[in-house]
């Protein structure tokens, strides 16, 4: 369990649940507004709409089929139309997508050279 | 021990300086859960043995076989923020649902957690939510365990 007071509990996407079943933290809002909670992960048409998460690898598919291990990944990019990109309607509360952003993912997996933000040492250094 | 640490309290002689127990949102006293224990305040030595909390009585004596725990409080500022979870899960029998995040067996006041911004995308056919017990925050189901 957690201390609810200092939890912070917001911004997610959780499917399949409901939101009268989550707060949110701070401020103890419920139903929870702020985060979202679509029915299911893909989408049926093209376009994200508000039942889907916008998976770029899960659109435009009327039988719902879940994919939990497309061959690239890069299938697990938001779509452009999906409201949780940065930008979105839904997006996180750092303006950014919400999830994993697979292009940092890319930029790091073909870096060769790793720069410390702050001091960290005499770096930087091959990374390899 | 040290200051700011949560203080479990069980087994005094004089029940009063007992950490509550519950059943439900409400330390009513009986249960299976334990409340939030009190907090260590200054004068606790992190080093020995030596352990202080405020007392809101009504005994004042008595204070004998106690075992004090900080089992409470952890993990500390453990943060979960812009993840993308994906995966298929079995469904069980009850208890072996999938469930983000995992449980814990002890029934902890974990300090300053964090679940931010992360796209929680499992087959949804199978996803029971983020509780160990059905799924809700703390509010929701003041009995279980995140």
């Amino acid at each position: 369990m957690t201390d609810i007071t200092n939890l912070a509990l917001n911004h997610d996407v959780i499917v399949g649940r409901l939101a009268s079943s989550y707060t949110d933290y701070p401020g103890g809002a419920s139903p929870s507004t702020a985060s979202w909670f679509p029915p299911q992960v893909v989408c049926t048409t093209a376009m994200w709409d508000s039942n889907c998460i916008g998976f770029s690898g899960m659109m435009n598919d009327p039988t719902l089929t879940y994919q939990p291990s497309l061959t690239d990944y890069h299938g697990y990019v938001l779509d452009s139309s999906s409201a949780y990109k940065a930008g979105g309607s839904r997006q996180a509360s750092d303006g950014q997508q919400v999830g994993a952003n697979i292009g940092d993912i890319d930029t790091a997996l073909t870096l060769n050279q790793y720069s410390c933000s702050s001091a960290c040492g005499t770096g930087p250094y091959p990374n390899n | 021990m040290s200051p700011g640490d949560l203080v479990d309290i069980q087994t005094c002689f004089r029940h009063k300086f007992n950490t509550l127990w519950r059943s439900g949102g409400t330390c009513s006293g009986t249960g299976s859960f334990r409340c939030k224990g009190t907090l260590a305040i200054a004068g606790t030595d992190p080093n020995g043995l030596t352990v202080v909390t405020l007392n809101a009585g009504p005994d004042t004596t008595g204070i004998t076989g106690c075992q004090v725990s900080n089992e409470q409080g952890f993990p500390q500022a453990y943060s979960v923020r812009h993840w993308t979870i994906i995966g298929t899960f079995l469904k069980g029998n009850g208890t072996n649902y999938a469930q983000i995040p995992s449980c814990s067996s002890v029934d902890t006041y974990a300090q300053n957690f964090t679940f931010q911004d992360n796209l929680v995308a499992p087959n949804p056919t199978n996803y029971i939510g983020l509780k160990c017990q059905g799924d809700g925050t703390p509010k929701e189901q003041p009995p279980s365990r995140i």
